[in-house]
């Protein structure tokens, strides 16, 4: 076996990568379960989201990388290390890719449950559409890097945190403070447009950028390497590695702007062709469009009785409410767009449909908050009779749909099996969305009798 | 084996070394010499860990000057620190198989190597212990293994024998007259025994500067009448040499 990958297996051995393989695993774990609601059936949706929690992967990396870059100088090898005739990169490179693959494996890890439970209840479907958190390795890479490189550089314990809290604020800094710019140190933090960053040369400039940092700060550092080096190329060798840690974001800044100037690289788009106004939609969003139509036709067969729903073909007629939406109105669906310019040809992005109850409904007042079906799998869960029961209580029915009877009926809620419950909500659920206010008091009959 | 011309190193505004020339060819070689001397400076520049300001240093002919011919020497060098220096993760089998790789071994080379290293230490059976659960004298065993994984052709000690017991001392006195049979070993200690029983030669140290190259032979002839302060005739002779020159 090759001496790198013994060194590397004997790394991936250590206390240090272990726990990074939990610490991702379980974190990501607990936050995708926590917002199941959010891609439960949807592969895209669950690129998007995992890829979101990067906010907090990266910083929790960071640290894990900044704490093993620090372990040299706390263990006083650096001095017999010094000695021997191995550079220093390729000693560091193991430490490093130790906790690299420990990372994306744990990331992976939790990934890969929740794809099984898509796949039990939706099958592969558009699996393939999963194929962008792939760019949370480069993401995960640059960071540990960076994390490893100040670590070394600064091996104080303090660091280790402070390098969680700093990169924490640099991602979130700029994603809360502007749209523009969630890919510079985000890095696969996509925003509305989830197509974008992972194929726009802004993601990849920003990686690269930020592993050239690293890698020089790792250069600078590894100067321990020379016997005792001079004050003069110590005081130089901190300068010019704070210099790099200052100016990161000044360059990634300027890089991300020049390169914005540009075109996406053969965007995968499908375009109408009819009168109206020419649209595109990303591939992916296409996939999410039918698989949005085609629940919303049972929803529409269910409490209609009629078929056929709009599809993304158009025609597309200006939002009447919103100058930057296009919306399609076939029965009772509309599908809706968010129009986006940046790259010259007006696209559709952060496309989505919703099941609209009846006109006359709307405008007897009895909608007024949360009128309709929007994601997909809103409506399948409405079809598959498992709508969540926190959203349907007695007391958030739409106001109005409210019952005078609310405090009896609460407590009849309260006295309920969990069966009656679900029985209740969606029978509300589905008299609600029917417009039947008769129907929506009537289903109180699912529910057990006052005590 | 190693050849020291007019060596001197500065830190800062204090000389620690100066005027240092020294010849050492294969055998066992004690540097001797009260705390502060300049033992361990001068260790960690025959290391190259530490830099010389004047003078120059040869290691099995290759100059220091040039940073392939160090690279070529570290290859060939086998070094233990003063302080403990080990990750504390590591097994006593990694710890030695990773300085094995660092030192360029064969990659192929190092499992044995690294099992013989820790046998000849007598620490194979703790082999899979993690260091930090060895005990402070298993560690400083753990750390001569590592030193000698690649049979270095020099091989620097510094207090060896620190936090060994008296039979490990023993042994490991054994070890470095076989090592010494075809290597340059130089030891830094403060123990007037370790010298006594394993070295060939041995040079005192004080206030960084050579004051006598002896062998341990001579040091205890020079004690044996002497009346001064010491157990043995050796450490009677060692401090009567400083004496002399003081």
């Amino acid at each position: 076996m090759n001496g790198w990958l013994r060194a590397l297996r004997r790394e991936l051995g250590q206390g240090l990568p272990r726990l990074t393989f939990v610490v991702i695993a379980v974190t990501m774990a607990v936050l995708l379960w926590s917002k199941g609601a959010y891609w439960g059936g949807r592969w895209n949706a669950l690129a998007t989201q995992s890829r979101e929690y990067l906010i907090l992967i990266a910083p929790i990396t960071a640290t894990l990388a900044a704490w093993q870059g620090g372990r040299t100088r706390r263990d006083q090898v650096g001095e017999l290390l010094t000695s021997t005739r191995a550079s220093a990169l390729a000693r560091q490179s193991t430490e490093v890719a130790a906790i690299v693959i420990a990372a994306i494996a744990g990331w992976l890890l939790a990934i890969a449950l929740a794809g099984v439970s898509i796949i039990r209840l939706d099958g592969w479907g558009t699996a393939a559409a999963a194929y962008q958190i792939l760019g949370v390795a480069p993401t995960l890479f640059a960071y540990v890097t960076l994390g490893f490189a100040i670590g070394t550089a600064l091996p104080w314990r303090i660091v280790a945190p402070l390098m969680g809290v700093a990169t924490y604020l640099l991602i979130g800094i700029p994603l809360y403070g502007s749209d523009a710019v969630p890919v510079l140190l985000g890095n696969g933090y996509v925003g509305d447009d989830v197509y974008r960053a992972f194929s726009a040369r802004t993601f990849w400039v920003s990686i690269a950028g930020l592993s050239l940092i690293a890698l020089t700060l790792l250069a600078l550092s590894s100067l321990e390497r020379r016997p005792a080096p001079s004050r003069t190329t110590r005081i130089t060798a901190i300068a010019a590695g704070a210099a790099a840690v200052a100016l990161a974001p000044i360059t990634l800044t300027s890089a991300s702007a020049a390169l914005n100037d540009g075109p996406p690289p053969n965007p995968p788009l499908v375009c109408t062709t009819d009168n109206g106004p020419k649209v595109c939609v990303h591939a992916q969003d296409r996939l999410l469009l039918a698989q949005t139509t085609r629940q919303a036709r049972e929803v529409i067969a269910k409490l209609a009785g009629t078929q056929g729903a709009p599809t993304w073909a158009g025609p597309w007629q200006p939002d009447g409410q919103d100058r930057d939406m296009l919306t399609v109105q076939s029965a009772q669906i509309d599908i809706r767009g968010r129009i986006d310019t940046t790259y010259g040809e007006s696209q559709l992005v952060n496309t989505y449909a919703f099941f609209d109850p009846a006109p006359a409904c709307r405008e007897a007042g009895l909608w007024q908050n949360d009128p309709y079906l929007e994601l997909p799998e809103e409506m399948q869960a409405f079809n598959d009779r498992t709508w969540p029961l926190t959203d349907w209580l007695v007391g958030d029915l739409p106001s109005g749909f409210a019952d005078p009877n609310a405090d009896e009926l609460n407590q009849r809620f309260a006295a309920s099996t969990e069966a009656q419950r679900r029985d209740y909500a969606v029978a509300v659920r589905a008299a609600a969305l029917a417009c039947d206010v008769t129907a929506v008091r009537a289903a109180d009959q699912h529910l057990a009798p006052a005590p | 084996m190693i050849s020291i011309d007019s060596l001197g190193v500065r830190l800062g505004r204090s000389e620690i070394l100066r005027d240092i020339d020294l010849d050492l060819p294969a055998g066992v070689h004690g540097l001797l010499g009260p705390n502060g001397a300049g033992k361990t400076t001068l260790i960690r520049v025959l290391a190259s860990t530490l830099r010389h300001d004047t003078g120059s240093v040869e290691v099995l002919g290759r100059s220091y000057a040039k940073g392939e011919d160090m690279r070529w020497v570290r290859q060939r060098l086998g070094y233990l620190p003063q302080a403990a220096a080990f990750h504390r993760g590591f097994t006593a089998r990694e710890y030695v198989e990773y300085i094995g790789w660092l030192r360029r071994m064969p990659s192929s080379d190092i499992p044995l190597a690294a099992d013989r290293a820790l046998s000849r230490v007598d620490l194979i059976e703790r082999a899979d212990t993690k260091m930090r659960k060895l005990s402070g004298g298993m560690q400083r065993r753990a750390g001569l293994a590592q030193a000698i994984v690649n049979d270095p052709q020099v091989l620097l000690l510094d207090e060896p024998t620190a936090g060994l017991d008296p039979e490990q001392r023993v042994q490991f006195r054994a070890l470095l007259r076989e090592l010494g049979a075809d290597s340059c070993v130089v030891i830094s200690t403060h123990l007037v025994e370790d010298v006594a029983h394993a070295c060939d030669t041995v040079t005192l140290i004080d206030g960084g500067r050579i004051v006598d190259r002896s062998t341990p032979e001579r040091l205890a002839a020079l004690g044996a009448d002497a009346d001064l302060p010491g157990d043995s005739a050796i450490e009677r002779g060692y401090t009567a040499t400083l004496r002399v020159h003081r």
